[in-house]
């Protein structure tokens, strides 16, 4: 599901990582809800001002979700033009990679959402080649400076590959989305779509036939497990890794201690607070399953 | 009638009730302060919340050393409620007078520091170290710390918290033993997990306490059907929440029947009229807790709910509600 809302033009814009928490007003009183919920930012479109000077369009905050409980089955039946009660922006942003570095995008599930974020927004300032916008059939490689991002994203089946064609039409973002998610590496755990297996398999694969694997900075979103592994495959590899992590949340904004993951060193770090994106080594990823 | 004001202000409802409060000696601007371990130490809120308008920020527990906190995961949501097991992770007594002290400072309310230890002596050591350093540094200073809420009820760690809040002999003397530390209100957060709840607000209030918060919150516990384990790491936590409200305002009104110290009301307030309720239990503040966490603005607009409340019915002052009840 996909979820927009108007940003107000006094707010510094989201950055890729960084997360909202949303009121769930709009759920039945009777499901006793009583906490925020926290959704990761998809997109960001900024201010566009029209030929005709009077007109603009706001800003606009992009999120992806998946029907999971109550909220999020409220929020998807929500009609445009809706209120939402948002607190944004929360949580830190995946750093930029070095210069020489080969960026490595890795998503699973609903987790490809803040993956696109950073992918969009990494090759807004790297040159696209056009060969391969055109060639959807090889991994995307923004290869115009000295970066290249390979999006590697994983689903349980084909069937949760998002499409958004359907549901937000030829907007700017869709566009986007469409353009990286039909150059991203798909692995589907049943084979029905891409490479058959994980988002780790299909990394151990393309390491092997990537000369340049020593180089890649790997980033991160996805399952508690695909999360463990993929720092495992960091550290294993020795290769630098950002790796956005989930938690239950009650505050979102680091007072109340509710949402923290145990550290590598002993001690616990907060999601909201020092997170939601760690480098891989920070957190004992294992302890989390 | 009593509470009446017709024969001080005119009948149009044009008055402005008095909405300070009394605790010992300190006075609070209004009833209505944030429940410790919502807000930190005020510093993460600052940009959601005019913290400057509450009438008190308790603070996150200080313990004597560092804490760690419990595993994760540590909360989980209930109907109405939320379940924690956070364990007093905070960053100990040296880090607060270093780095948290000062910016609390900066805030007009009133600071209650909420203090806890693993046994008698690590409390006494708490407020000691925040009493000396209140008295070297800006020892005429309107804020700083201005009382200490007594946390012998957090059901979340192994020594200290509830072990102490359960025995009505702890609790005396540990009050008796803090009092002679300090000139300071001294208030004790009391735990609802006991069989008398009065009786051990009588002892903290025969120990010298200020006022008892009540209350802190309930047992509770969720297991996961697919994971067949609880859905917290520490399998029982603590419930707050409006699910606890109905058992706070009971506790309130039995409580304020057995004490004569001020009692202030916990537990479940999101909205004005349930504060009012709790003032009607006999309570004469309230903090709110967890509804911070979907709501940060409730606080004020409770606030100014109890002052259109108040307005409506002809009441001068927060504690003459309490003899409102019918």
């Amino acid at each position: 599901m996909h979820l927009a809302f108007e940003w107000p033009e006094d707010l510094q814009p989201p950055l890729p990582g960084q997360f909202f928490t949303f009121l769930p007003s709009m759920v039945d009183s009777s499901a006793g809800i009583i906490l925020r919920r926290p959704l990761a930012f998809a997109g960001f479109e900024p201010k566009k001002n029209t030929a005709d000077s009077y007109a603009s369009l706001s800003a606009i905050a992009h999120s992806i979700y998946q029907i999971r409980g109550p909220c999020t089955k409220a929020l998807a039946i929500q009609q445009a033009g809706s209120y939402i009660d948002i607190i944004a922006s929360l949580g830190n942003s995946f750093p930029y990679p070095n210069r020489e570095e080969k960026v490595i995008i890795a998503g699973g599930g609903i987790g490809v959402g803040p993956m696109l974020f950073l992918a969009a927004s990494l090759a807004e300032n790297i040159a696209i080649p056009q060969d391969h916008i055109e060639n959807i059939s090889k991994p995307l490689e923004f290869s115009g400076s000295s970066k290249e991002i390979k999006l590697v994203f994983g689903f349980r089946s084909m069937l949760l590959v998002p499409s958004f064609k359907e549901s937000i039409g030829n907007s700017p973002i869709a566009k986007t989305w469409e353009r990286l998610l039909s150059g991203a590496f798909i692995a589907t755990d049943d084979g029905s779509k891409g490479f058959h297996g994980t988002v780790l398999d299909a990394l151990e694969s393309l390491k092997k036939t990537d000369k340049s694997a020593r180089f890649w900075h790997v980033y991160g979103c996805g399952p508690e497990a695909m999360i463990a592994k993929l720092a495992a495959f960091a550290r294993q590899n020795s290769l630098p890794a950002h790796l956005s992590a989930e938690q239950w949340m009650a505050c979102g904004v680091g007072a109340c201690q509710g949402c923290v993951l145990p550290t590598r060193r002993g001690g616990y770090l907060r999601v909201c607070g020092d997170g939601p994106v760690f480098e891989a080594d920070a957190i004992d990823w294992e302890a989390c399953l | 009638m009593k509470n009446s004001i017709e024969d001080q202000n005119d009948s149009s409802g044009s008055f402005e009730p008095d909405l300070s409060i009394r605790i010992g000696s300190l006075t609070m601007a209004n009833p209505v302060g944030v429940a410790s371990g919502i807000f930190g130490y005020g510093e993460e809120y600052k940009e959601l919340v005019h913290i400057d308008e509450l009438g008190a920020l308790y603070t996150k527990t200080v313990t004597l050393e560092p804490r760690e906190g419990n595993p994760a995961p540590r909360l989980v949501e209930t109907p109405m409620g939320l379940i924690n097991s956070i364990g007093l992770a905070n960053p100990g007594l040296e880090c607060f007078l270093r780095e948290k002290l000062p910016l609390l400072r900066n805030h007009k309310c009133a600071i209650i520091a909420n203090i806890a230890g693993s046994t008698e002596d690590e409390y006494a050591m708490v407020i000691e170290g925040i009493e000396e350093r209140l008295s070297l540094s800006e020892p005429l200073s309107k804020t700083g710390i201005d009382g200490y809420e007594i946390n012998v009820s957090c059901p979340n760690v192994r020594d200290g918290g509830m072990t102490f809040g359960i025995d009505p002999v702890i609790v005396k003397r540990l009050t008796c033993s803090l009092r002679k530390r300090t000139a300071k209100p001294l208030i004790v957060k009391l735990s609802p997990n006991v069989t008398d709840i009065a009786e051990i607000a009588r002892a903290a209030e025969e120990g010298g306490a200020d006022a008892v918060s009540c209350i802190n919150t309930v047992l509770g516990m969720v297991i996961d059907t697919d994971r067949m384990k609880p859905s917290i790491a520490k399998g029982i936590g603590g419930l707050s929440g409006p699910a606890i409200r109905p058992i706070g305002v009971a506790a309130t009104y039995r409580v304020s029947r057995a004490i004569s110290i001020p009692v202030i009301g916990v537990g479940g307030i999101a909205r004005a009229s349930d504060a009012i309720q709790y003032f009607l239990a006999g309570a004469q503040a309230v903090q709110v807790g967890t509804a911070l966490f979907s709501n940060p603005h409730a606080p004020q607009e409770i606030l100014s709910g109890i002052t259109d409340w108040m307005k409506r019915h002809g009441v001068l002052r927060v504690h003459d509600i309490n003899s409102m009840l019918k």
